[in-house]
C-alpha cells in the first residue's frame, strides 16, 4: 500500500474532471430556456444518444452484436422484462462469437 | 421530483445486475494500472472518486511516469463530454429539487445508471434518489473488482468471450425497446435514423468519442422538429 504524490495528484485532478463534465450540462442549462422545443430535444436525447453509441457498435461488432441487439428487442416485446432480455442477448453475442470464432 | 429512501432503495436493487456485469472490467482495469506502476490504494481511490469505467481506462492509455497531468485532462474531458449532454437532459426533471441533492446524484451518473434513471422517469417515476442507489450498487462491486484486479493479475478469464462487453449495449437496446413500444416507430424513426446517420458518419471520419454527442444532438433535434 502506497501512495505516490504524483499519482495521487492526477487521480484527485481527473476526479475533478470527471465530475465537471457530469455537472456542467444541468448547470448550461439553468442558462438556455427551457421553451417547448427545446424541451422536446431534451425530451428525445437520451434514446439518441443511446442510438448514437450503439450504430458504431454494430458496425464494428458485425453479426453477433446486431443478433444481440435484436434478440433483447425482441424478448422486451415478448416478456418485457429487461434482465432476461439483457441476459437473452449477451448469451446470443457469446454463442456466435463462439460459433463464429 | 422527491427523493425518498424507497427511491434510493429501488436504484440500489435495479442497479445490482449492473454492478455484476462491471466487474470483469473491474478486474481488468486493476490489472491494468497495477501494469503501470499503481498502487492497490491508488487503485482503490480513483475506482471510487473517478468512479467511471471508461475515464479510468482511458486515463491509463494515456499514463507515463512521471505523469504528465495534461493528457490526463485532455483525455478523461474527451472520454466523458457525453455526459455533458447526458446532465443537460435531466435538468427539467432534476431542476425543481434542491441543488445539493442534485449534485449528489449527478455524482453517481454513469451510464447504466442515466440510462435506469431515463426509464423510470418514463414510468413516471420521478424520484431522484433513484440514481444515487444505482450508483451506490454499482460502487459496491466496481471497488472492489478494481482492487481484486490489481491483487490477482493472473486468473482473470477474457471479458469478451463471455460478451460482458455486450451487457450495457443490451441495456441501451432494452431502453429503446420501451420507448418503441410507449411512443411508436412512426414518432422515433426519424430521430433515430438521423442518430444513427450522424453517429456513423462522425465515427469514420474523426477520431475519438465525438460520434456519440454529434449523432445523439443530431437525433433529438431531427426529432424535435418533427414534433
Amino acid at each position: 500500500m502506497s501512495l505516490d504524490p504524483a499519482t495521487l495528484t492526477a487521480i484527485l485532478v481527473m476526479a475533478a474532471t470527471v465530475y465537471a463534465c457530469r455537472i456542467a450540462g444541468y448547470l448550461a442549462m439553468r442558462f438556455v430556456p427551457i421553451t417547448p422545443f427545446v424541451e422536446r430535444v431534451l425530451r428525445d436525447l437520451p434514446t439518441a444518444l443511446f442510438v448514437a453509441v450503439l450504430a458504431p457498435q454494430v458496425a464494428m461488432g458485425g453479426a453477433p452484436y446486431a443478433a444481440g441487439i435484436a434478440v433483447v428487442m425482441l424478448l422486451m416485446r415478448l416478456i418485457g422484462k429487461d434482465l432476461i432480455a439483457i441476459l437473452g442477448g449477451t448469451a446470443t453475442v457469446a454463442l456466435l462469437r463462439g460459433a463464429l470464432g | 421530483m422527491t427523493f425518498t429512501r424507497a427511491g434510493l432503495r429501488k436504484g440500489f436493487v435495479d442497479c445490482v445486475p449492473f454492478g455484476i456485469s462491471g466487474i470483469l472490467f473491474g478486474l481488468a482495469l486493476g490489472i491494468g494500472a497495477r501494469g503501470l506502476g499503481w498502487s492497490a490504494l491508488e487503485v482503490a481511490i480513483a475506482a471510487v472518486i473517478v468512479f467511471s469505467g471508461p475515464a479510468q481506462l482511458a486515463v491509463l492509455t494515456v499514463w507515463t511516469s512521471p505523469v504528465s497531468i495534461a493528457p490526463v485532462v485532455l483525455t478523461t474531458i474527451f472520454v466523458n463530454l457525453r455526459h455533458v449532454l447526458m446532465g443537460a437532459s435531466l435538468r427539467p426533471w432534476f431542476a425543481r429539487l434542491r441543488s445539493r441533492k442534485v449534485f449528489l446524484a449527478l455524482f453517481f451518473m454513469t451510464e447504466s445508471t442515466y440510462a435506469l434513471s431515463i426509464r423510470e422517469r418514463a414510468e413516471g417515476r420521478l424520484d431522484v434518489a433513484y440514481m444515487v442507489g444505482g450508483g451506490l450498487a454499482l460502487m459496491l462491486f466496481w471497488a472492489p473488482a478494481c482492487v481484486a484486479g490489481h491483487m490477482l493479475a493472473e486468473v482473470v478469464p477474457e471479458p469478451r468471450r463471455l460478451a460482458f462487453d455486450f451487457v450495457l449495449a443490451g441495456l441501451f437496446s432494452s431502453i429503446l425497446a420501451g420507448e418503441l413500444k410507449r411512443r411508436g416507430l412512426p414518432r422515433l424513426a426519424l430521430p433515430w435514423a438521423v442518430a444513427a446517420g450522424a453517429s456513423l458518419l462522425v465515427w469514420a471520419v474523426v477520431p475519438g468519442p465525438w460520434f456519440v454527442m454529434v449523432g445523439g444532438l443530431a437525433g433529438a433535434i431531427a426529432g424535435a422538429m418533427r414534433g
